[in-house]
């Protein structure tokens, strides 16, 4: 009888362990989950912030991309009326005006100068050509200028390369 | 858990995305674009260039540029695409060894899947720098029409990038599993793909766990680029007529030109007409010439009928090499950039007879389903972590019958909400709260849920207790209301269970009967709100004319207290016009009033600036 008992209790108490055996995986598993989603919501809101951010910075980029080639047709102005001082001045200071208003927004005019090395990270060739002068792969014209808003390359300077 | 990337791996382009929090989202490269060129090359330094920088350098080493690799992937050499290839791009294509196909870039001999694995190669660290963790694992993209050959050749590709590729997935299969169209057993899907340089067509049977391909067609060499050419080829034409030079022989000119027509093209998916405005095109011997043409959608659409035409062909070429027939079809997806353009979405449409699907960006469509794919991958475990939303919004009623939202609808749940309330009237000592389910604004329309009351306020104005309302759903969608007296402590709560388990059809009908009143219920609202008005003010100028009545001249007591009689008069009416006139009129009269409350007796004989009054400020 008392044997009887006994073996009950074990059995009782077996079970009882192996219960809490789960509930305590359980428990575990939960809290897994739970800080995984607190975690989750927390990186999602720094990513948001900083998504957010960039947004910001580069809501207009598409505009002042737009922007960049009247930038071009200025420059070309300049180039072909060379030496008609008088008649350029007025061009000039618009085309002034707007690259000063270009750059408060960010815009920055890449430094892309005949001799340079070509470098495909900020040029793009567009046209090859033999050259004396200069040694190969090195910029021979510059065909219109390359631009950075943010720090970000919007407009990569289109460039001749020797050969 | 480790992010499986999805890769779309295109002839001109590719993209990649990740899911994350059960959401695709795609990734941007280093450079900061979602596309990615599909270029890779060895400069002229040596040095291994991928992406976007190889393709800037095409033009001064185009032996050494590799692009279209796609094109080559797992064929034969004596494959007669291989030989019809080998003469339209630029670099050297050969027999391997093995049969195969090798191209030369630089020095070396490399196999196309090298190629491909360095375009892999580069999405993979850019992800890794942009997610600030490792991906070792990936889905890779290819057309339906690969066979095992180029598959493997795919899946290598992978490999040799350093990532265990989980799957090569057919990119209509992406497309459908970007859509969601999986969960249609036994639905027909017809993939649209019209990208840069190919066009394929994909017929889907979407089965019990499997979605098959029952046929494919199109034309590997008839895309995008083919459009741009007969745009730029029809303005060359255009300005011979006008100004008789021919700017195809000048380079410079071309270049221009070939950025303003695809700017042109895109332009014109949006709009009906655009400029092409190129100034200093080029010179003869009277000095510069501009280029300035009017480019209508209509005139685009005549110059690229003939292509599109041709693809509806191919579209039901294929469908009758499938025995399928069009009516089968239950929805089609539109992939590729191109069709952006409505020309397209219209012929599409017309032959169907129904609406192409094209609402998830084109171009990303197939990363975007590829990241779909790596989120049931590597979300198995995560399913018991299901949540819902609640379909309808809850509330409570306020004062003039008013539904005031407490948790909105599609709100993600378990969630909790609280807000303070008060009473309405002085001396009020208890509150009921009455929730509510639905999204019409006045009480009445909405479905009561149950109801109960706090009592035991201390006797005090209007406005002044604190009642504190909290609502509370569970996971299981149980809602718990309860409302506190801050003053007291005293608490009284209500538990509704099966909130959120309303039948579709009860969810359908109650949205759209919120639709279907708007107008009505509106206004409804505004006279609710009109009379809260009216009711408030009233209580103000009675409580103002107990408090200071004997301080102003009798005069403009007697006109106050004749305004306030009129609004009384007609607060209760349904005619909220007059309510709000006599409102406005009463508000005006009070604040005048308090005006002169304020101000400097009047035979002073400077007034100072009414410190109420903002000082404008000198423009």
């Amino acid at each position: 009888m008392d044997r009887q008992n006994e073996n009950k209790k074990q059995e009782k108490t077996e079970n009882a362990s192996s219960e809490l055996l789960n509930c305590q995986k359980e428990r575990d598993e939960y809290l897994a989950g739970w800080q995984r989603a607190r975690a989750d919501l927390i990186n999602f809101k720094k990513e948001e912030t900083e998504r957010l951010r960039q947004i910001v910075m580069f809501a207009n980029e598409n505009l002042i991309l737009d922007l960049t080639y009247i930038l071009d047709s200025f420059s070309l102005i300049e180039n072909s009326l060379q030496g008609e001082h008088e008649s350029l001045k007025p061009f000039l200071l618009l085309k002034s005006q707007l690259e000063n208003a270009l750059k408060q927004k960010g815009l920055e005019r890449l430094k892309t100068a005949k001799g340079d090395d070509f470098n495909p990270e900020l040029h793009e060739a567009v046209e090859v050509e033999e050259s004396r002068e200069e040694k190969p792969h090195q910029i021979l014209e510059v065909i219109s200028e390359g631009y950075r808003l943010n720090g970000k390359l919007i407009r990569p300077a289109r460039v001749k390369v020797s050969k | 858990m480790a992010k499986i990337l999805g890769i779309d791996l295109g002839t001109t382009n590719s993209a990649m995305a990740i899911t994350e929090g059960g959401q695709p989202r795609v990734l941007e490269n280093k450079e900061g674009s979602r596309l990615t060129p599909s270029v890779v090359a060895i400069s002229k330094t040596g040095e291994r260039l991928v992406g976007v920088t190889a393709k800037r350098q095409g033009v001064v080493n185009p032996q050494n540029t590799i692009f279209s690799v796609k094109r080559l992937i797992g064929r034969r050499v004596t494959d007669p695409v291989i030989e019809h290839d080998q003469e339209l791009l630029p670099y050297e294509i050969r027999g391997s060894s093995s049969g195969g196909v090798e191209v030369k870039m630089g020095e070396k001999n490399y196999k196309p899947e090298e190629i491909s694995a360095m375009v892999l190669m580069k999405l993979k660290q850019d992800a890794e720098d942009k997610l600030g963790e490792k991906i070792e694992e990936a889905i890779v993209t290819c057309p339906a029409y690969f066979d095992d050959s180029q598959r493997a050749a795919t899946k290598a590709a992978g490999e040799i990038a350093g990532f265990k590729v989980k799957r090569v997935l057919p990119e209509p299969t992406a497309a459908a599993l970007a859509y969601g169209f999986n969960k249609r057993k036994g639905g027909k899907v017809l993939v649209y793909d019209f990208g840069g340089g190919t066009f394929d067509i994909s017929v889907l049977e979407m089965g019990d766990d499997v979605i098959e391909v029952k046929g494919i067609g199109g034309d590997t060499h008839l895309g995008g680029d083919d459009l741009d050419q007969k745009i730029i080829g029809h303005i060359i034409s255009e300005y011979k007529k006008q100004e008789g030079i021919d700017l195809a022989k000048d380079n410079l000119a071309l270049q221009r030109l070939k950025e303003v027509s695809e700017r042109a093209k895109h332009e014109l998916s949006t709009v009906f007409e655009t400029e092409i405005n190129l100034p200093f095109v080029t010179s003869d011997s009277s000095g510069p010439k501009h280029l300035l043409m009017k480019f209508t959608r209509t005139a685009l659409e005549d110059l690229v009928r003939d292509y599109v035409e041709r693809s509806i062909e191919l579209v039901d070429e294929t469908l009758k090499e499938a025995k399928i027939k069009k009516e089968e079809i239950d929805e089609i997806i539109l992939v590729g950039g191109q069709t952006r353009m409505p020309l397209i979405q219209e012929a599409v449409k017309k032959y169907f007879g129904k609406e192409p699907h094209k609402d998830i960006n084109p171009d990303e469509v197939v990363a975007i389903g590829a990241a779909v794919e790596a989120g049931i991958l590597q979300g198995e475990v995560r399913d018991v972590l299901l949540l819902d939303a609640t379909p309808l919004s809850f509330g409570i009623e306020t004062l003039g019958g008013v539904t005031t939202v407490m948790i909105q609808k599609n709100t993600t749940i378990p969630t909790a909400r609280t807000e303070i309330f008060s009473t309405a009237s002085d001396n009020q000592t208890s509150v009921e709260v009455h929730v509510l389910q639905g999204e019409r604004p006045m009480a009445q329309d909405n479905k009561s849920l149950g109801r109960f009351i706090l009592d035991g306020i201390p006797p005090s104005p209007r406005g002044i207790p604190q009642v504190e309302v909290s609502f509370d759903i569970d996971a299981n969608g149980i809602l718990s209301v309860a409302a506190q007296d801050k003053a007291t402590g005293k608490k009284q709560s209500i538990r509704i269970e099966g909130s959120t388990n309303l039948s579709r059809e009860d969810i359908e009908r109650m949205k759209k009967e919120a639709e279907l009143h708007q107008e009505e219920d509106k206004k409804k609202k505004e006279s609710s709100e009109a009379k809260n008005l009216a009711e408030n003010l009233v209580y103000q100028t009675e409580k103002s004319l107990k408090d200071w009545g004997d301080k102003i001249p009798s005069e403009q007591k007697d006109k106050l207290t004749k305004k306030l009689e009129s609004l009384k008069s007609v607060k209760e009416s349904s005619d909220f016009e007059t309510i709000k006139r006599e409102t406005q009129e009463l508000s005006t009269l009070l604040q005048e009033i308090g005006k002169q409350m304020y101000s400097p007796k009047p035979d002073s004989d400077k007034k100072p600036e009414n410190p109420e009054e903002p000082k404008q400020e000198n423009s």
